[in-house]
């Protein structure tokens, strides 16, 4: 169990114990074995880690897309009070696009090429309105749209409203997504590599556009991302993921000045700096099996600071009030303060 | 510097594509997807080619290594013409190229031993050197000698891909065209991979044409280094330099977007105005200066005239009407 994260007044989103496995033709792939994290208001929270850690399973089951079978969720998602796993259908569907909701990864395959832009966004807020019961008239639908096209930066909404995914450029697209997830006012964002797909000038006007966004909306923000640098310049709170554990977890200034899980550290060391001195170390091995995953802490098989006790999970060790690591390495034995 | 004979000669480089349009596909245009691009590779040399999507610079890639044609200019190799080698096995073999997506590169029903011996086969290698030749690629690449039998599917993305370089070496080329070698793959693979070709760049006495949009990959890996924009280079000269004293707003405004994990290196990050906006269709390249609808900088005559590639420090050269002439240092 961890608790974490600036209280005030009670996380939007809170995860506990959160267990993922699905059946496969090799057995039971244990994907996620007991993720805790916590989403306060106005927070921007970091979910980094390496493809296959589990980031994007932890995502959709917290927008409850996993398919299920052949996903079995188990542990507790409270968002806002309420406890999505075990919520009714229709009570969870009118959640999804409204109070939380999400900017998907490509801007290529997000969007549907043969529907306007505008048909598409309407359909999005005549979908929320009558989930929520809102009566809304076509106009004041197109006039909600027009005016989220043009928070998001893009010049000539009623253009753009007209337009196909085709005339628009990738930043462009990128933008109508963000839109389309501001549409019915959210509280909670999740985004998914945003801006990933596209190049670094457009990554970087993208990114500071949605931390204006997030930030003049008083949006919560949960980010998944596999860019370490781009963690560091959006977020406020950090969650690292490790083969379906969150192997260390703290404020983003508090890791970025000292990370502490060997796998946190092997990892900051295999990010090539802008300042050059090339210092490759690579992580040796690959990630594990995760229908025969590694005894105690998943990381031992790879570790250098391996030992016996590591066959043990371990639990996540304060390092600070707001700085925890899931390491035998941080374990409070011997006379350390 | 020497003054032996560069590997690789690149001069006045363009390359059209045709736009072609209506019932009978006439030709109503031209993109330029290379317009005037010049530049040597050294022997020994890791030359970089950074640049955003539609830039150009995998067409360069190809034509280097003579998948594709140039409409003009010339490419010399050890200071031969390509175009008279391209066809040549001699050609092919001294320059090979590791292409971006294992994934779609290696052919799925061919066994790993089965594509390292194409290219051996190929070339003219005894069929009873084959098997040890393979073997010594596979270590040479760090891979267990089991992996003969796998098939890519069983391989994960970082093993694929060195396979991809044990195949571009099989043939003992002196260039490898590197495009975007480690895009596809998470930071504690890249970082292996980059570790493998530095060192069997030592080992074999290779050179590199690498290309990559990373900036901070290209900062450590490269010795030289080139920025293409629109098909035209705007700015080259030694990485340090380059990153230390970026001359052209456009490497200014590329290199201070790249995220970065330290206050270290934040601060280098030159203090610019951000470009705005995306590259235009090379279809329809801007007049004057290529840049100046996104350029921070641009006044008056950027609208109008091509700056021209001038010296700004010791084999420093960018293309900015904010450096009317050669300033040699």
């Amino acid at each position: 169990m961890t608790v974490s994260g600036p209280n005030k007044g009670g996380p939007v989103l809170r995860v506990d114990d959160l267990r993922v496995a699905f059946s496969t033709f090799d057995g039971v792939a244990d994907v996620l074995s007991g993720v805790d994290l916590e989403v306060h208001p106005g927070q921007r929270v970091g979910l980094v880690g390496e493809s296959g850690c589990g980031k994007s399973v932890t995502m959709r089951a917290i927008m409850g897309i996993l398919a299920s079978p052949p996903a079995r969720v188990r542990g507790r998602i409270t968002f806002a009070g309420e406890e999505l796993l075990t919520m009714g259908r229709a009570q969870r569907q009118a959640l999804k696009g409204t109070a939380m909701s999400m900017v998907f990864q490509d801007p290529m395959t997000a969007l549907n090429p043969v529907f306007r832009i505008g048909e598409q966004l309407t359909d999005v807020v005549r979908w929320a309105d009558r989930r929520r019961g809102l009566r809304r008239t076509a106009s004041e639908r197109r006039a909600r749209i027009l005016e989220v096209l043009g928070q998001v930066r893009l010049p000539d909404p009623e253009r753009i409203f007209d337009a196909y995914p085709v005339q628009l450029s990738g930043g462009m697209r990128q933008r109508v997504l963000i839109a389309m997830a501001l549409l019915n006012r959210p509280r909670f964002l999740i985004a998914d590599e945003p801006g990933t797909a596209l190049d670094v000038t457009t990554q970087d006007e993208i990114l500071r556009l949605l931390n204006e966004l997030v930030r003049d909306e008083g949006l919560a923000l949960l980010m998944i991302t596999h860019n370490l640098g781009v963690v560091r310049e959006m977020t406020d709170y950090v969650y690292v993921m490790y083969a379906g554990n969150v192997v260390e977890h703290g404020t983003t200034d508090a890791i970025f000045a000292a990370p502490a899980h060997p796998y946190t550290r092997a990892l900051f060391a295999c990010v090539p700096k802008l300042s050059g001195g090339r210092a490759y170390a690579g992580i040796e091995g690959t990630l594990p099996d995760y229908t025969r995953p590694p005894e105690g802490c998943r990381f031992h098989p790879r570790c250098p600071h391996a030992e016996a006790r590591c066959f043990e999970r371990p639990p996540s060790f304060d390092l600070g009030e707001q700085h925890h690591s899931a390491c035998w390495l941080h374990a409070p034995t011997e006379a350390k303060s | 510097m020497s003054t032996e004979v560069p590997l690789l000669q690149v001069e006045d480089l363009t390359k059209l594509f045709p736009i072609r349009r209506g019932l009978f596909q006439r030709v109503i245009g031209h993109v330029r997807a290379i317009d005037g691009v010049g530049f040597d590779i050294r022997r020994g040399e890791i030359f970089g080619l950074a640049g955003e999507s539609g830039s150009g610079k995998s067409t360069l890639a190809r034509i280097v290594v003579g998948l594709d044609g140039a409409s003009s200019g010339r490419i010399r190799f050890v200071g031969e013409d390509v175009h008279t080698l391209r066809g040549t096995r001699g050609f092919r073999r001294r320059v090979q190229m590791v292409f971006q997506n294992p994934g779609s590169s290696l052919n799925p029903r061919r066994s790993i031993e089965q594509t390292l011996s194409v290219p051996l086969r190929f070339h003219g290698i005894a069929p009873s050197a084959i098997a040890p030749r393979v073997r010594e690629l596979l270590e040479m690449v760090e891979l267990p000698a089991s992996f003969r039998a796998k098939y890519p599917f069983e391989l994960s993305g970082g093993q694929k891909q060195r396979v991809a370089i044990a195949r571009a070496l099989a043939v003992e080329p002196e260039l490898l065209v590197l495009d975007e070698p480690t895009s596809a793959l998470d930071v504690s693979v890249q970082a292996k991979v980059i570790e493998l070709l530095m060192r069997i760049r030592n080992e074999l006495d290779l050179s590199y044409l690498f290309i990559s949009h990373d900036l901070s990959l290209m900062r450590n890996f490269t010795t030289r280094i080139a920025v293409m924009y629109l098909g035209k280079l705007c700015e080259m000269g030694f990485t340090g330099d380059v990153f230390d004293h970026p001359a052209h707003p456009y490497t200014q405004g590329l290199i201070s977007s790249v995220p970065v994990v330290s206050e270290e290196e934040a601060a280098l990050k030159p203090a610019v105005e951000r470009i705005r906006g995306e590259i235009p269709s090379p279809a329809n390249v801007p007049p004057g200066c290529s840049f100046h609808t996104r350029c921070p900088a641009a006044f008056r005559p950027c609208r109008i005239d091509d700056p021209a590639f001038v010296q700004v420090g010791f084999e420093h050269r960018t293309r900015c009407h904010l450096f009317p002439r050669d300033s040699t240092a």
